[in-house]
C-alpha cells in the first residue's frame, strides 16, 4: 500500500468515524419543550413523587413519576453553582457560561446606578410606551457581553419563549390574552372565580401554557419552547406549611401533564424533548419561621457606620402607601445616626444593599478613602480649625489623593478612552438607528426583524446613559487629581465636584473593610507628635466582619435557629501576595470570615486544559494591612471552620483522611463528588464562582478593532464596579429581607437545601433519553446548556459550538456535559 | 331648600331615636351578674383539656347521623377524677340509611357553644351603638342548638339570601333612621354572634383536622366543611359550586397560613426592635395563633427616655410607665441561656429575667397582628374595634349611605379603606371577631398558660367584647354541654330531629319533581311568608329511590368536574376505577346530568388515553338528555382528528338519540339527520 492510499484511507475512517459520532451525538433531539420553575428543589419533588395519594393509588406528583422517572431521565443531583438565586442561576442556566451576573439586582458603585434585573414593569412600560427597548435588563447585559442565550441557538420564528428574567421581546397577546381568558365566559363559573378571588399573577403564565399546548401541535415548526413558572417559589416564600406548598406541586405536576400530552398529540413526538429544570432550591420547614433580620437599621446605626442606604426596594413595601409606585426609584433610608451627612441621604447615600433571594445579602459600601476626603473637606471649609490643625488636614487630604493618583489616572485615562470609543460607536449607532423602519410588515414581525430595530434602539440609550454617567465620575476623578496643595483653599471647593454624588468610588480592600473610616472621633480631630493629623485616633472606625457576624437578637424562640443571624462573611482577596508565596499559581482567593479564631481561604487554580483545582485551608486572625499584605495564623482543620465540612456527616471521605484531603489540591470533580450532599454542598465552588471574576474578553484580542477592544474593555469594566464589597450569608433560617417578611422561607444561600435544584429530561423514542434512570453524579448549572446542545448536536464533543451558532457569538461552553443522559440513552438504543 | 328641611327633619328624628335608645339601654344594659366568682375560675376546671380531640358518631332515626368533635384531656394531663370532654362542634351527616357515601349530605353544623340569644340580649342587640356586653344567657332551656349553617342550602335558603338582600337595598333606605338603625343594628349584631361562631368552628375543625387518630368525616367532608363555612361572609360564597369546594379550602388555608406567618415575623421582628420580648402561644397542631409581648422589668427603668416605636404594635411606650414601674398584676421569672434561649431555671449559666405582660395579638388577621388584649389599657383594643364599627353604623344604619350613593362618600370611604388597609391599621371588623373566637377557644383548650394569667385574660377578652349577645367564655362551655344533651335528645325524639331531616328531604325532592322556574316560584313564597311556606313533596318511595339516585348522580358528576378540572388523562394522574365507576353511573342514571357535566365528560374524552374511559364518556354524553351534550357528541363527530372508531360510535348514539326523540337543537338535529341519511 502506499503512503498516498494509507493517507486516503485513513482520511476517509477518520472522516466516517467523526460524521458517526456527530450523528450519534445529535441523539434525535430535534425540538425541546423546556419548563423553568423558579426556586424548585429536586430534593422535595422527589419526597413527594414517592408518597402515595390514598385518593388515587397513585404517586401524590403522578405526572413527574410518569414522564421523568418511568419514560426519562433525573437528575437528583444537580445543584446551582453560585448563590441560590434567581438573576444569577438563570444566568448561567441560559448561557451555559461562566457568572456575569451576580445578583438579582446590581450597582455601578462608580454611578451608584442599579441593574434591577426583576422589575418588569419599567421593562413593560418602555416597551409599550416607546420603541426603544426590546429586552429585559439581564438579556441587554448579556448582550453588552456578547453571552448569547440558549434561545438564541434557534431562528426567530422557530421559537416560543415566556415571559421571564433573561427575556427578549414582548408579545402583548400574551398579557392580553391571559387576561381575557382569566375571566371564565360561563357565569356561574365567572361568579365562582371572582368569590374565590381572580389570580391576576397568573394571567401570563396561563396564556403561556395555552399557546404552548396549541402551538405545540398546530405548529411542528417551531423547534424551541420555553415556559417560565414563579409559582412555587412565590408560595414558598409566604408558606412552610407541606399543605399549600405541595398544593402548588400538584398544579405543576398537572401542568408536566398537560404538556407531556401535548407533545405525545404532536407530529414531531419522537423527536421531541421535555425538560425541566429550576435555578436554585429552597430553605423552607414546616416547624420553623424564616426570620429577617433587618442590615439596613444596622448600617444605619451609629455602631454600623450611621450609613444613609441605597436599597432597591422599599423598606416595608407592603405596608407604605408610596410602595404601590410601580417603577421604583432608587430607595436612599436616612440613618438617623450619621456622623458626618446628617440629612444627606439624598445626596450622600455611603451604601448600597442588594438583600434580594434573602439567606445572603451584598453590600457595596463607600470607598473608606472618600469618606476621609469628604469628612476632611467638610472639616477644611469649616472655621472650627486653628491653623495647625488646617495644615495637618490638608496634608492629610494631599495624602490621600497622592496615594491613589496613580490608580486614578489610571482610570480616568482609561475610562475616558474607553467612552469616546463609545461615543464614536453611538454616532455610528444613531445613523443606523435613524435608517431602520419604523414600521414593519407581518412577515419581517415573524423573523423579530422589528425587535431587533427596537433592541439596537435600546442598546443605543442605553450607550447614551452610560457615557453620561461615566464622563460624571471620569469628571470626578479628575477634579480631585486637579487639586493642588500649593493654592488649595477648601471654602472654594464645591464638595460635589469632588466627591459625586451617588458614587462609592472604588472598591474597598480588606484593610479599609477591617478600619473603615465613618466619621470623627468624640475626642475631634487631633495631631501627633509630629503635628501630623493622627489617623488612627481622629476617626471613629468600624471592622465589618466583627460587626457582622457578632450581630444577635434577644427574642430566640425556635428550635434549631441560632441568636446569630449572621452565618459567615465572604470577600475576594487579592491574589498577588499568595501567588508570590506559594510554589503553585493561585487565582485569587476567597477569604470566608466565620470569626476571628474561625476562617477559611479557599484557594483555586485553571490548568491549562481549562480544569479548576481547589483547595480549603483553615486560618485564623487574617488581617491586610494598610500596603497590602495580608497576615494570618495557619491552624489545623478541625470543627467549627466555616462551611463544615470537616465534621459534617455526609463528607464523603473517611473520618481519618478528612484533615489531609480538606489541606491539599483537588480538582472541581473531586469537590463536587467529596462535599455535595453536606450541609453547605458545593459552597466551596460557589463561593469562587460568586466572588472571582470571570472575563469574557480576553486582554489584548487581536481580532477586533481597537474601537471594538475599547468597548469590550468597557463592558466588561462595568462588570467588575458591580462587584459588591461584602458578601454575607446568613444563618439557617435567617433571612435578610427588609421589604416585608418571607416566613415561608428563602433561598440564596450555599446550603444544599437551597442549592439542590431540578433537572429532569423526557423525550420520545428518536430522542434516546434513556428511561427510569436518576445520574447519581452531581452536576451543577453550567452543565445544562452543553447538555441540552449536545443532545440537539448543536456542539462538540470539546462543547465547541457548531459553525452556525459560532457564527451567531456562542462560544466554547465550560460545563461538563452529562453524559449518562447521552452515553446511556445510546447504550438504550442499541439493546 | 327641601334639602335643608330634610336635614332638619333627620336631626330631630335622630334626637328622638337616640333617646329612645338611650332609654332601653338603661333597662337593658344591667351589669353583667358577677355570678359570685371569677369568670375564668370555671375556665380552671376545663384547664386539663388540651389538645386532643375525640369524635362520638350518634345515629338518628330515618337514616342519618351527628358526628361531635369533643376536646378531651390529654392522659398525662389528666388530673384525678374524671374530667368530662367538652363536646365542641357537631355535624349532621344524612346518609339516607344505608352505607353508600355517594349518597350522604353533609347537613347542619352546630357551634355548641353558639346558641339563641336570651330576650335581653337580642333587645340590646337592637340598640344603636351599644357596644358592649350586658348579660349572658344563663338558662340555656331544652331548645335544641340552632346551627350555624345549614351545609346544602336548599334552594328556599339560597334565594332567600338574594331576595333579602335586594329587600335591603330597596326598603331599608325609604325606612325611618329609627326602623333602620335598630333593624340594621340588630341584624349586625346576629350576623357577627353568628361569625364569630364560624370562625370557632373553623379553627376546631382545622385543629382536629390537623390532629391525628380516629378520622369519622372524610378528608373532602372535612374541607368541604370548611370551605362553606369559610365561603359564609363572601357575597356569593352560597353560591359556590361544590366542585369548586376543594380549591376554595386550598386557596384559604393558604392565605390563613400566609397571614399567620407574616403577622408571626412581623411581631417577632417590631418587638424585637423594640426592645420587648416575643412569646407565640402554639396551639395543639403546633401553630401558634397568638402571642404575648412581655416586657423586662429591669428594662423598663433602665430604658426610661428611650424613644418607643409603637407602630404594628399599638401599644403606649413602656419605658419608664409608671403603672408598669409599680405593677401588681402577673409577671413571670423566666431562664435563659447564653443564646437567649428560655431554658429551666436550674441551667448552669441560666440568667433571670422577671417579664411583665404588655399586650396579646392575634396573628391570623391580614396584614398587620391584631392587638387582643392591653394589660395597661382595656379601653385600646376596643377603641379599635368599635372605630370602625361605629362608622359603618354611623353611615350605614343611620345615615343610610350607600357607597354608590353619592362620589363624596364614595371617595372619602374608598380613601379611608385604602389607606387603612394599605398601611396596615388595625381596624377591621370582621377578622378580630375570628381572632377573639380563637383567643377564647386556646383560653377553653390550652393548658400551658398559668391559670390566674389565663383568668386575667379571660376577663379582659370579655371586656372588650362589644357584641351583647356574646357569653362568657366559661358559660359558652356550659352551654356547649346543654347544647350537646339538648341535641341528643332532640335527636331522639320522633318529632325531633328526624322529623327536620324527612321535612328537608321532602324540600329537596322538589329538585327532582320541578324546572328550576317553578322552584324559584317555591322560594318566592317561602320568602314573602318569612318561611312559613316550604314546598315539599310527598316522601313516596319511588321519590326516596329518586332521591338516592339523584344524590349519587350529584356526587359523581361534582367528581366528573373534578376530573376534568384536574387530570392530563386520568389513565395516568387518577384513580381508574373510581372514574370508571361515576362514568358508568353517569351514563346509566345520568339523564339529568348538567351541561358543566356534558363539557367535563367531554374533555376526559379527549384526555383520555384508555379506550373504556373513553367509551363510558361517549356513553354518559348519549345518556344525558340535554341539546348541550348532543352539541359536545357532534362536535366529537366532525373532529377529523379523533379516531374513526370513535366517530362511528358517536355517530351511531346520536342517531339513537335522535330517534329517542332526546333534547337536540333543531340545527344539531338537521346535521343529525344528514348523519343518519349517509
Amino acid at each position: 500500500m502506499t503512503f498516498r492510499h494509507a493517507s486516503i484511507r485513513l482520511f476517509l475512517v477518520t472522516f466516517l468515524v467523526t460524521m458517526c459520532c456527530l450523528a450519534s451525538s445529535a441523539q434525535g433531539v430535534k425540538r425541546v419543550v423546556i419548563v423553568k420553575i423558579d426556586g424548585l428543589p429536586g430534593h422535595y419533588v422527589d419526597r413527594f413523587v414517592k408518597q402515595v395519594d390514598p385518593k388515587t393509588g397513585k404517586s401524590i406528583l403522578p405526572w413527574f413519576e410518569e414522564v421523568f422517572y418511568r419514560n426519562g431521565t433525573r437528575v437528583p443531583n444537580f445543584y446551582t453553582r453560585g448563590m441560590s438565586l434567581s438573576g444569577p442561576s438563570w444566568g448561567q442556566l441560559d448561557t451555559g457560561q461562566r457568572l456575569q451576573i451576580k445578583g438579582n439586582v446590581e450597582y455601578d458603585r462608580y454611578t451608584g446606578l442599579p441593574y434591577d434585573y426583576l422589575n418588569f414593569i419599567p421593562f413593560y412600560l418602555e416597551y409599550g410606551l416607546s420603541n426603544r427597548r426590546a429586552d429585559m435588563p439581564a438579556a441587554e447585559v448579556m448582550d453588552q457581553l456578547k453571552i448569547p442565550l440558549l434561545s438564541d441557538a434557534f431562528e426567530y420564528r422557530n421559537r416560543y419563549t415566556s415571559q421571564q428574567l433573561y427575556q427578549r421581546g414582548n408579545n402583548w397577546e400574551v398579557l392580553g390574552s391571559g387576561f381575557v381568558n382569566m375571566f371564565p365566559r360561563n357565569a356561574r363559573e365567572f361568579i365562582d372565580e371572582w368569590t374565590m378571588g381572580f389570580e391576576f399573577r397568573k394571567v401570563t403564565i396561563g396564556q403561556a401554557e395555552r399557546d404552548i399546548l396549541g402551538k405545540l401541535v398546530k405548529r411542528p415548526d417551531i423547534d424551541y419552547f420555553d415556559y417560565y413558572d414563579v409559582s412555587f417559589d412565590h408560595m414558598s416564600h409566604h408558606n412552610n406549611d407541606t399543605a399549600s406548598r405541595v398544593s402548588t406541586l400538584k398544579e405543576l405536576d398537572g401542568l408536566i401533564g398537560r404538556i407531556w400530552m401535548a407533545i405525545q398529540n404532536s407530529s414531531r413526538a419522537q423527536e421531541t424533548a421535555l425538560i425541566l429544570v429550576s435555578d436554585h432550591g429552597f430553605n423552607s420547614d414546616p416547624k420553623a419561621y424564616s426570620q429577617g433580620f433587618n442590615l439596613v437599621k444596622v448600617l444605619g446605626s451609629a455602631a454600623g457606620g450611621g450609613h444613609h442606604t441605597v436599597t432597591k426596594r422599599r423598606l416595608m413595601l407592603d405596608y407604605s402607601v408610596k410602595g404601590l409606585y410601580p417603577l421604583v426609584p432608587l430607595i436612599k433610608t436616612n440613618a438617623q445616626e450619621s456622623f458626618y451627612l446628617r440629612d444627606q441621604s439624598s445626596k450622600y447615600p455611603t451604601a448600597l444593599l442588594d438583600f434580594d433571594g434573602n439567606e445572603r445579602s451584598s453590600i457595596h459600601l463607600r470607598n473608606s478613602d472618600l469618606n476621609l476626603l469628604h469628612i476632611l473637606l467638610q472639616q477644611l471649609k469649616g472655621k472650627g480649625l486653628n491653623a495647625a490643625m488646617r495644615a495637618a488636614a490638608t496634608d492629610a487630604f494631599f495624602d490621600i489623593i497622592e496615594r491613589h493618583r496613580g490608580k486614578w489616572s489610571r482610570t480616568s485615562s482609561e475610562i475616558t478612552e474607553e467612552i469616546e470609543a463609545l461615543r464614536r460607536w453611538i454616532s455610528l449607532q444613531e445613523k443606523i438607528v435613524a435608517a431602520l423602519p419604523k414600521k414593519f410588515t407581518p412577515e419581517e414581525m415573524e423573523n423579530g426583524l422589528d425587535k431587533e430595530a427596537r433592541r439596537s434602539a435600546g442598546h443605543l440609550d442605553t450607550a447614551i446613559g452610560d457615557e453620561r454617567e461615566y464622563r460624571k465620575y471620569v469628571g470626578m476623578l479628575n477634579n480631585l487629581l486637579s487639586l493642588r496643595r500649593e493654592n488649595f483653599d477648601a471654602r472654594k471647593v464645591n464638595i460635589e465636584e469632588v466627591i459625586l454624588p451617588g458614587s462609592m468610588g472604588d472598591p474597598n480592600t480588606v484593610y479599609q473593610l477591617q478600619n473603615y473610616i465613618v466619621g470623627i472621633s468624640q475626642t475631634g480631630l487631633i495631631l501627633n507628635t509630629d503635628k501630623d493629623l493622627d489617623l488612627d485616633r481622629s476617626f471613629v472606625r468600624v471592622n465589618y466582619f466583627d460587626l457582622l457576624r457578632s450581630q444577635r437578637v434577644r427574642n430566640n424562640v425556635q428550635a434549631g435557629v441560632s441568636n446569630r443571624p449572621v452565618d459567615f462573611v465572604a470577600v475576594r482577596l487579592p491574589g498577588e501576595p499568595f501567588r508570590s508565596s506559594n510554589a503553585q499559581p493561585d487565582e485569587n482567593p476567597i477569604w470566608v470570615y466565620g470569626d476571628n479564631d474561625k476562617q477559611v481561604i479557599i484557594h483555586s487554580r485553571t490548568d491549562d486544559s481549562g480544569s479548576i483545582s481547589y483547595r480549603y485551608q483553615s486560618v485564623s486572625g487574617l488581617r491586610q494591612n494598610a500596603d497590602g499584605t495580608v497576615v494570618f495564623k495557619e491552624e489545623p482543620v478541625g470543627p467549627g471552620f466555616p462551611l463544615g465540612y470537616f465534621e459534617d456527616p455526609d463528607f464523603a471521605i473517611p473520618a481519618d483522611e478528612r484533615a489531609a484531603w480538606l489541606s491539599t489540591w483537588h480538582t472541581e470533580t473531586e469537590w463536587m463528588a467529596a462535599v455535595h450532599k453536606t450541609k453547605y454542598s458545593n459552597a466551596l465552588i460557589g463561593l469562587n464562582e460568586q466572588l472571582d471574576r470571570h472575563p469574557v474578553f480576553a486582554s489584548g484580542e487581536t481580532d477586533v478593532s481597537a474601537d471594538e477592544g475599547l468597548l469590550r474593555r468597557f463592558r466588561q469594566r462595568q462588570r467588575e464596579v458591580t462587584e459588591a464589597d461584602l458578601l454575607i450569608l446568613a444563618n439557617d433560617r435567617w433571612n435578610f429581607d427588609v421589604r416585608g417578611f418571607n416566613p415561608g422561607g428563602n433561598h440564596g444561600s450555599f446550603f444544599r437545601i437551597s442549592t439542590n435544584s431540578t433537572f429532569m429530561i423526557a423525550g420520545g423514542r428518536d430522542t434516546g433519553i434513556p428511561r427510569g434512570l436518576a445520574v447519581e453524579q452531581p452536576y451543577d448549572s453550567l452543565s445544562f446548556v452543553p447538555t441540552v446542545l449536545r443532545l440537539m448536536g448543536k456542539i462538540d464533543e470539546n462543547n465547541l459550538p457548531s459553525e452556525g451558532l459560532a457564527g451567531q457569538g456562542f462560544r466554547r461552553f465550560p460545563g461538563r456535559v452529562i453524559t449518562e443522559v447521552i452515553g446511556s440513552g445510546r447504550q438504550e438504543e442499541k439493546r | 331648600m327641601n334639602e335643608i328641611r330634610g336635614k332638619g327633619q333627620f336631626s330631630s328624628l335622630l334626637a328622638r331615636q337616640m333617646c329612645v335608645a338611650l332609654i332601653l339601654f338603661s333597662v337593658i344594659a344591667l351589669p353583667i351578674p358577677s355570678r359570685g366568682q371569677d369568670p375564668a375560675a370555671n375556665l380552671n376546671v376545663e384547664s386539663e383539656l388540651d389538645t386532643g380531640f375525640r369524635v362520638e358518631t350518634v345515629s338518628v332515626s330515618g337514616g342519618s347521623e351527628i358526628v361531635t368533635i369533643f376536646a378531651t384531656p390529654r392522659p398525662d394531663q389528666a388530673r384525678s377524677g374524671p374530667v368530662a370532654d367538652l363536646p365542641l362542634v357537631s355535624v349532621l351527616r344524612d346518609t339516607l340509611g344505608d352505607d353508600k357515601p355517594e349518597n350522604d349530605r353533609l347537613r347542619y353544623l352546630w357551634m355548641l357553644t353558639y346558641t339563641e340569644p336570651s330576650f335581653r340580649q337580642k333587645l340590646a342587640g337592637y340598640v344603636p351603638f351599644v357596644y358592649s356586653r350586658t348579660r349572658n344567657k344563663t338558662k340555656v332551656g331544652t331548645d335544641p342548638p340552632p346551627s350555624v349553617i345549614d351545609l346544602t342550602s336548599a334552594d328556599s335558603t339560597i334565594w332567600n339570601s338574594v331576595f333579602w338582600m335586594i329587600f335591603k337595598k330597596i326598603t331599608m333606605s325609604d325606612l325611618g333612621v329609627g326602623v333602620r338603625a335598630f333593624s340594621l343594628q340588630y341584624s349586625q349584631n346576629a350576623n357577627d354572634y353568628r361569625r364569630s361562631a364560624i370562625a370557632a368552628a373553623v379553627t376546631v375543625l382545622g385543629l382536629y383536622q390537623d390532629s391525628t387518630g380516629e378520622k369519622v368525616l372524610s378528608e373532602r367532608e372535612m374541607k368541604d366543611i370548611q370551605a362553606r363555612l369559610l365561603l359564609r361572609d363572601k357575597t356569593f360564597g352560597w353560591y359556590m359550586q361544590s366542585e369548586n369546594l376543594g380549591r376554595v379550602f386550598v386557596k384559604e388555608v393558604a392565605k390563613a397560613r400566609d397571614y399567620r406567618g407574616h403577622n408571626w415575623e412581623l411581631l417577632r421582628q417590631y418587638t424585637e426592635a423594640q426592645g420587648l420580648y416575643f412569646d407565640p402561644i402554639e396551639m395543639s397542631d403546633g401553630s401558634a395563633r397568638h402571642a404575648i409581648v412581655w416586657a423586662s422589668a429591669s428594662d423598663i427603668q433602665a430604658n426610661k427616655g428611650k424613644k418607643f416605636d409603637k407602630r404594628f404594635l399599638n401599644i403606649r411606650s413602656p419605658w419608664g410607665d409608671e403603672k408598669l414601674l409599680n405593677w401588681k398584676g402577673h409577671s413571670e421569672v423566666r431562664w435563659y441561656d447564653s443564646e437567649d434561649r428560655e431554658v429551666p431555671s436550674e441551667t448552669a449559666g441560666a440568667q433571670a429575667r422577671t417579664l411583665i405582660p404588655l399586650a396579646i395579638y392575634g396573628l391570623d388577621h391580614p396584614k398587620v397582628p391584631m392587638i387582643l388584649v392591653d394589660f395597661r389599657d382595656n379601653g385600646n383594643p376596643k377603641f379599635r374595634e368599635i372605630s370602625k364599627r361605629v362608622l359603618n353604623d354611623l353611615t350605614g344604619n343611620v345615615l343610610s349611605l350607600s357607597q354608590f350613593g353619592g362620589m363624596p362618600f364614595l371617595i372619602g370611604r374608598f380613601i379611608y379603606d385604602f389607606v387603612t388597609d394599605r398601611r396596615g391599621m388595625d381596624l377591621n371588623q370582621a377578622s378580630r371577631l375570628r381572632a377573639y373566637s380563637q383567643l377564647k377557644l386556646l383560653l377553653a383548650l390550652d393548658s400551658s398558660l398559668d391559670p390566674e394569667f389565663r383568668g386575667e385574660i379571660a376577663r379582659r377578652v370579655e371586656s372588650s367584647t362589644l357584641n351583647p349577645m356574646q357569653n362568657d367564655a366559661d358559660i359558652e362551655m356550659e352551654i356547649a354541654r346543654t347544647q350537646y344533651k339538648n341535641l341528643m335528645a332532640w335527636a331522639k325524639r320522633d318529632d325531633g330531629l328526624s322529623r327536620r331531616i324527612a321535612n328537608d328531604r321532602r324540600e329537596e325532592m322538589s329538585r327532582i319533581k320541578h324546572g328550576k322556574a317553578k322552584r324559584t316560584f317555591f322560594a318566592l313564597g317561602s320568602f314573602f311568608t318569612f318561611g312559613r311556606y316550604r314546598h315539599r313533596e310527598n316522601a313516596t318511595p319511588e321519590l326516596m329511590a329518586q332521591l338516592d339516585t339523584r344524590r349519587q348522580l350529584d356526587y359523581h358528576e361534582r367528581f366528573l368536574r373534578e376530573l376534568a378540572f384536574t387530570s392530563a388523562d386520568p389513565k395516568v394522574d387518577s384513580d381508574a376505577e373510581e372514574v370508571r365507576r361515576s362514568l358508568i353511573f353517569v351514563s346509566q342514571y345520568g339523564a339529568d346530568a348538567g351541561d358543566k357535566t356534558t363539557r367535563a365528560l367531554a374533555k376526559i374524552f379527549s384526555i383520555s388515553s384508555e379506550s373504556d374511559i373513553q367509551t363510558l364518556c361517549l356513553a354518559g354524553l348519549y345518556r344525558i338528555n340535554s341539546s348541550a351534550a348532543k352539541k359536545e357528541m357532534l362536535a366529537i363527530y366532525e373532529n377529523d382528528k379523533v379516531d374513526e372508531r370513535w366517530r362511528d360510535t358517536t355517530a351511531r348514539y346520536l342517531k339513537l338519540a335522535l330517534a329517542e326523540g332526546q333534547r337536540i337543537s333543531k340545527s344539531d338535529a338537521q346535521v343529525i339527520s344528514s348523519i343518519a341519511a349517509n
